[in-house]
């Protein structure tokens, strides 16, 4: 089967009316005809002035050869842990912005994520 | 007529889109063979929905993709631009009132030269009602109009032009539009103005209403409103006329059962003025109170409503009430149609090979009315039952719901049962009816493409994309489960550990040979308790306890660890009060976690997780089932033969039961529907015809 790129993006509003999931996976193909997968996933909540606004807003880069565990999401979607793991990343990005952490920490939080997926959890 | 031009319009356009892409000839071989090719075209279409968007910001937006016009083809900016289409689409085009909707972008290469090739970006979107408490009547109109009901919903954040045209004999043919907006005004966020007219017969309405959604058990989703009503419409030889100001608020609950029913409930005032025949009251001023409740639910493909409203009227004259009115009003729709066998592995996969199939669904509509009205004093002709063929008689004005408060018989003219017996008056004062609706389509097209059948796209919709934002919110309930909150108050104990270290370890300061050697863990434990803190701390105070796992047993033990190597560093005699120091930290930290890890275990994670699954994969039903829906069972245009039967009777009126037996044919095209159909009547009154036409145009989601 040739490599053909496509775009998926699925939002949904959970029934509390609090939060927006945003989740979108796109398939990008490479001149090898091998493909990588792009993951963006965003949580939004209410602030105080009641408008949605992100809490964690994170984009990952898959490639299905690097890892056995990002096949498996590119397959599945995250698992408990690796959600658990992005909304840390999310909340480490947001401590960047009051010196509360450091660029360094945001990153190497973002990159824990596709690694925390539970041995447990489907495979690819 | 504006609104119907606005429809030739915007389907002039899908014409042009449909055309277009039959034209194309799609390049037969891999992406990547034509690598280095000239880009002679790049072109975005929406051939379903966007039609606005069609005609300006899909183009504008192509201009801004990574490949354009002239460029050599490069297959990896070729795949991100379906990325970026699908960014912009889904954030720009926002929707308002939708509870889930995907965007999808597939591009296609078309028309290859040896030298050339043309980029078509294909995008495809759709909205979803609310995930709970989803009406029987959103059913009903993905049964009646399949190929519009989602295409309404994402037809918001500007105004919405609605056409609408029906006939029946008695208003002849009447048209008008309906303009819809969202304005927000204090509690209200939504405008609605309805007009219809005829050569006899006038309708209107100005309707204000808000929505929220409390997200209760018996108060889930909540709606208001604010409309003024104006009716002239002809009841055989007489007219009745009815100015109104009504207020009114409905609501519906989440299931409140383990059969998932939904209950549905609300309530109105009224006050205006109405004129009749000179029966009881023939011009008064008139207010009322309606009352209405019910229940409504779904099992597989089918789905059901039974509803009672009582109302309570008065001429405002000699009586508080002069008459009570009952109304019963039970449905039961079906649809039979084939849908993929694959649950999960190792089933054989065959979802990708329903999408782009043509749909045949078998449908059948039940409905069963009654009425009854206590006359107390005067009854004044307006409120008495009528009956007839009008596709519409909502037992109040402006309700979400459809509760019909008039018998429905198609074989006879609007207002005609209660007014064809001059001898017992006008108007009737008990009811029944009994309607069957039995459809199948004997041939369509389906709503989406056969090229987006691929194991990627419902993969990528199905498999990840769903199961991701299920377990975001199961992560949510699993939070609010009391018995896993308790060990948020073992996190907090270790978070002031943390804050503590942090705040120590700056003042950790040592020889250069020393610090030489231990920078790389300083840094690492450095890093390692910012993270762990800020963790510590959603999970204490922002009750995020689905983060427990990962901070008991990753991170804290990363620290501990961290504060083992940098103690084993130090062995210099004036470093052994830090060393000691570091160590009794180390011992905290690794009691205190020992103690999270026993409490934890303790409180059975496990258990509250699988309850939190079963709360996402219960508020996920519904919205599952649409998109269920959509990718395997909806149309873009279908043909319907229709065949239909009711049964009538009114009380007094001197004449037995009625009946309607006919059938017609169901179009639906894009965003236009017109059932068309005649029901004979088959024990014809004196007078009356020997049946009646029915006809119904309805055009949703136009933009301008």
């Amino acid at each position: 089967m040739p490599c053909v790129p496509i775009s998926v993006a699925l939002e949904v509003d959970p029934p509390s009316g609090d939060s927006q999931i945003v989740f979108q996976l796109d398939k990008i193909c490479n001149p090898d005809d091998t493909a990588e997968w792009k993951i963006h996933f965003e949580l939004q909540q209410k602030n105080a002035q009641g408008t949605l606004a992100p809490v964690v807003k994170l984009d990952i880069d898959i490639n299905k050869e690097d890892h056995p565990a990002a096949a498996a999401t590119a397959a599945h979607g995250l698992d408990d842990d690796q959600r658990a793991q992005a909304q840390i990343a999310g909340q480490t990005a947001l401590a960047v912005t009051t010196n509360d952490a450091t660029e360094d920490d945001a990153q190497t939080q973002a990159g824990a994520i596709i690694p925390a997926r539970n041995p447990n959890s489907p495979s690819a | 007529m504006k609104g119907t031009l606005g429809t030739a319009a915007s389907l002039g356009i899908a014409f042009t889109v449909t055309i277009q892409a039959q034209q194309a000839v799609v390049c037969p071989g891999a992406p990547n063979t034509y690598q280095d090719r000239r880009v002679e075209k790049v072109d975005i279409t929406s051939p379903l929905y966007f039609f606005f968007a069609a005609n300006h910001g899909l183009a504008e937006l192509a201009q801004t993709l990574p490949l354009k016009r002239g460029d050599p083809f490069d297959i990896v900016k070729y795949s991100e631009g379906a990325g970026q289409i699908t960014t912009k689409v889904r954030t720009t085009f926002v929707d308002g009132l939708s509870a889930m909707r995907f965007v999808v972008t597939a591009p296609r290469l078309e028309n290859c030269t040896a030298d050339s090739v043309q980029v078509h970006y294909i995008v495809y979107t759709s909205a979803f009602p609310p995930l709970t408490g989803r009406s029987f009547e959103t059913r009903q109109n993905e049964l009646q109009r399949p190929a519009t009901a989602g295409a309404e919903l994402g037809a918001t954040g500007r105004f919405l032009f609605v056409p609408d045209f029906e006939y029946n004999h008695t208003r002849r043919g009447y048209g008008g539009m309906s303009v819809k907006n969202q304005v927000p005004l204090g509690i209200f966020d939504h405008f609605d103005f309805q007009t219809a007219a005829s050569s006899d017969s006038l309708t209107g309405a100005l309707d204000l209403s808000g929505t929220r959604t409390p997200a209760d058990q018996l108060l889930n989703q909540a709606e208001w409103h604010l409309r003024s009503t104006y009716s002239d419409v002809p009841a055989g030889p007489i007219h009745l006329k009815e100015g109104k100001l009504a207020a009114g608020f409905f609501a519906t609950s989440k299931e409140v059962s383990a059969a998932r029913l939904l209950l549905h409930f609300g309530g109105a005032v009224a006050g205006g003025h109405q004129q009749g025949v000179a029966q009881d009251a023939p011009n008064s001023s008139y207010g009322d109170l309606k009352l209405v409740g019910g229940l409504e639910g779904q099992r597989g493909a089918s789905a059901f409503a039974a509803s009672y409203g009582l109302q309570l009227g008065a001429t405002l004259q000699n009586r508080t009430v002069d008459f009570a009115k009952h109304i019963l009003d039970v449905r039961y729709n079906v649809v039979w149609l084939q849908m993929p066998k694959y649950r999960k592995p190792p089933d054989d996969d065959d979802r990708p090979a329903f999408i782009g199939r043509d749909h045949r669904p078998i449908t059948l509509e039940t409905r069963l009315n009654a009425g009854y009205i206590q006359k107390l004093g005067q009854i004044p002709a307006s409120e008495r039952f009528y009956g007839g063929n009008q596709s519409l008689a909502p037992f109040i004005d402006g309700q979400p719901w459809d509760i019909r408060g008039e018998p429905y018989i198609r074989s006879i003219p609007e207002n005609r049962i209660g007014s064809s017996n001059r001898a017992f008056g006008f108007g009737g004062t008990r009811f029944y009816s009994m309607n069957l609706t039995f459809s199948k389509a004997a041939f369509g097209r389906s709503l989406l493409p056969k090229e987006l059948g691929t194991p990627d796209f419902v993969n990528a919709l199905e498999n990840v994309g769903i199961p991701t934002a299920k377990g975001e919110l199961s992560d949510t309930y699993f939070a609010e489960d009391p018995k896993v909150q308790a060990a948020s108050d073992d996190v907090a104990a270790i978070r002031d550990k943390l804050n503590t270290l942090k705040s120590e370890l700056p003042s950790l300061k040592f020889d250069s040979q020393t610090t030489a050697q231990v920078s790389a863990t300083l840094k690492s434990l450095g890093s390692e308790v910012t993270v762990a803190a800020i963790t510590a701390k959603a999970i204490a105070d922002q009750k995020k306890i689905n983060q427990t796992p990962i901070f008991m047993n990753t991170q804290i033990p990363k620290i501990t660890a961290d504060l083992d190597k940098l103690g084993q560093s130090l062995r210099a005699a004036d470093q052994a009060p830090t060393a000691a120091h570091l160590k009794s930290v180390r011992d905290s930290l690794c009691q205190a976690r020992q103690d999270l890890v026993e409490h934890w275990n303790a409180l059975n994670p496990a258990e509250a997780r699988v309850r939190a699954n079963q709360r996402a994969d219960k508020d996920f039903a519904a919205a599952e089932k649409v998109l269920n829906t959509f990718l395997y069972q909806l149309n873009i245009y279908s043909v319907a033969p229709v065949a239909v039967f009711d049964a009538a009777r009114m009380w007094p009126s001197g004449i037995g039961t009625r009946y309607a037996v006919g059938g017609g044919v169901r179009l639906s095209l894009v965003v236009v529907n017109l059932t068309i159909g005649y029901a004979a009547n088959p024990l014809r009154r004196p007078g009356e015809g020997p049946g009646a036409l029915f006809l119904k145009l309805d055009v949703t989601n136009l933009f301008h």
